[in-house]
């Protein structure tokens, strides 16, 4: 047994396959939620006879103070919730890359220039940014908030870029490819940019289970997005009125989250391996 | 330290810059009136309302308006709270101690639990403890701040009575003497307090841990065991030694985070502070009280991030050429 493999923290020793297959099935449920879910999720049943229902047979996940069934919803939510994860990681990919390759490869004055940007946006609390927003802009749709969540959450991710940018346009072939005259925005897209890509990737994982937490929190307190879409955190909402009796309530949509943060961790690190550049966003 | 210091504060100058210039955007792009939920229809709405909004200047052209808030901040006015009808600047010192309450003692408690935990995980990696350690830790940081703090508060405040649920001292109460006040204090803080160490405490403890271990694979601590010195020793006197500045140093990077969790659990708990305060001004849209709020935030992150970062270099001044 080698020394990394004993040393290793927890999730060396959770075979890869397991997160990854929690995740697929979210995904999975995501995706299918149209032809899966039993009942329409925003639609009441009978107010008097269908309200706050256990967990049963027909109502899987019981049912909610409005008499909607909650695994409908839930599967509707995790729709939402994913979506808003997944539009959030791409803005940070898409603008994180593109920032940090080009501060990678700018001369020395604009490099410090837009690193020192990104230091003062990683300086500022997401919170107080997002909350700020929806302050002045009322509640926000699901792709506003998702577009809203990546653009505060993409300077970590162009920090760890550049620095893999450096690291790169040091290298021999990217020097012989200088030698033979190739352009300088091909040597960025052809050589460059392909070795970015893992680090990319690793830090784009690790970037959901920052955002998933955040969207909950927002639509917990009223601040994320506006009913009736339904993300895990407006279904948490829901829940708050009354968390004792109607357990199933808040039970579902904790588990859905708590299960994916975890499992995009373990994910993460077990892709990031012992690479402390990587450090989580 | 002195070129740290001002590289420091200018940065702390364009976030505040950046921060308050992006705010007093929001402010006037967005659709809306601070104004308009306070004022009846029936009422004379139209005149009352533009009376107001002539007389917290918001008529005025856009660059007139925003050098005078920056004019007005450098000098620490902060203007009219809609919502409290009293000046910003007592809204802040009324819950920004209160903030403090909580997250001072959070942070102790949480950087001193989780530096002995991760130094005795990584003292005693690949044991089945450590791994259980380990595994707990990531299922506490798998669930976010607001959760936690809500299933602690429905678990000891609701179910079990055992603390108070809400607020920093009991409603009304006179305390008889400062002992009074104090385990008042207390006994509504155990919950919040702990919620936030218990998180703060298992980032660090994951941090340390594999410091920790990398650390012990280091020339100089075989040196130190070669030499004869006791397990005890060589992790107090060596390996916390070289962990202290990266610790440090990651603790400033997660100070953001941190001020967002802190936020959550004051909001879960009915904590009278800065966060609590931030997002009932957010639903009200008290535009003065949001932007200090959000302004004084961010400078406080910047100046907390920027303590750890001295210490990280003070802890260990091989990283200073970073700075």
């Amino acid at each position: 047994m080698s020394a990394s493999r004993r040393t290793g923290n927890v999730p060396a020793f959770v075979p890869a396959f397991v997160p990854a297959c929690v995740l697929a099935l979210f995904v999975l449920t995501a995706l299918t939620a149209q032809w899966i879910a039993p009942f329409d999720p925003a639609v009441s049943g009978d107010l008097v006879a269908d309200r706050l229902l256990a967990p049963s047979t027909t109502h899987w996940f019981g049912t909610d103070a409005s008499a909607r069934d909650v695994f409908s919803r839930m599967l509707f939510g995790t729709q939402v919730s994913l979506g808003i994860a997944a539009l959030s990681v791409a803005v940070v990919l898409l603008v994180g890359v593109t920032w940090g390759v080009i501060a990678g490869l700018a001369p020395a004055w604009l490099d410090g220039w837009m690193m020192r940007f990104v230091d003062a946006l990683m300086a500022t609390p997401r919170l107080l940014v997002v909350l700020a927003c929806v302050a002045f802009t009322g509640r926000l749709s699901a792709t506003s908030l998702a577009l809203l969540l990546g653009l505060t959450a993409w300077p970590a991710m162009s920090r760890i870029v550049r620095a893999r940018v450096r690291e790169l346009d040091a290298t021999d072939y990217v020097a012989a490819a200088r030698a033979l005259g190739a352009p300088r925005m091909g040597i960025a897209v052809r050589h460059i940019l392909p070795g970015v890509l893992p680090a990319a990737m690793v830090t784009a994982i690790l970037t959901v289970a920052s955002v998933i937490p955040l969207e909950a929190g927002l639509s917990y307190f009223g601040a994320g997005i506006a009913p009736p879409t339904a993300s895990w955190g407006v279904l948490l909402q829901d829940a708050s009125a009354r968390p004792l009796d109607a357990w199933w309530l808040l039970l579902f949509p904790s588990a859905a989250i708590a299960a994916t943060v975890m499992s995009v961790n373990l994910l993460g690190e077990r892709l990031r391996g012992r690479d402390r550049s990587l450090l989580a966003p | 330290m002195l070129r740290f210091a001002a590289a420091r504060a200018r940065q702390t100058a364009i976030v505040a810059f950046v921060v308050t210039s992006l705010a007093f955007v929001l402010v006037h792009a967005a659709p809306g009136d601070p104004f308009a939920t306070s004022l009846d229809e029936n009422s004379n709405f139209a005149a009352a309302r533009a009376e107001m909004r002539l007389r917290y200047a918001l008529d005025l052209p856009l660059w007139q308006q925003y050098p005078m808030m920056l004019a007005n901040f450098a000098r620490g006015e902060f203007g009219t709270s809609f919502g409290e009808a009293r000046p910003v600047s007592a809204v802040l010192t009324d819950v920004i101690p209160d903030t403090l309450l909580l997250m001072v003692p959070a942070l102790l408690i949480g950087v001193l639990a989780g530096v002995a935990v991760g130094t005795w995980q990584g003292a005693h990696a690949g044991t089945w403890r450590d791994r259980a350690t380990g595994a707990f830790a990531l299922s506490v940081l798998s669930i976010p701040e607001f959760l936690l703090a809500l299933i602690a508060s429905l678990v000891f405040a609701v179910r079990l009575r055992w603390f108070p649920g809400t607020g920093i001292f009991s409603a009304g109460a006179v305390h008889a003497s400062w002992l009074d006040t104090v385990g008042d204090y207390l006994h509504h803080a155990a919950l919040p307090v702990s919620v936030l160490a218990l998180v703060i405490g298992c980032v660090v403890a994951r941090f340390q841990r594999a410091a920790v271990v990398d650390t012990l694979n280091e020339e100089f601590v075989r040196t130190a065991r070669a030499k004869g010195a006791a397990t005890r020793r060589v992790l107090v006197h060596h390996v916390l030694r070289r962990t202290g500045g990266s610790l440090f140093a990651v603790l400033g990077l997660l100070v953001p985070t941190l001020v967002g969790g802190a936020a959550m659990v004051e909001m879960v708990f009915g904590w009278p502070g800065a966060g609590a305060t931030l997002v009932s001004a957010v639903g009200s849209r008290d535009y003065p009280l949001v932007i200090a709020l959000v302004l004084v935030g961010s400078i406080a992150v910047c100046v907390g991030s920027a303590i750890a970062d001295a210490a990280a270099v003070l802890a260990n001044p091989a990283i200073r050429k970073e700075a």
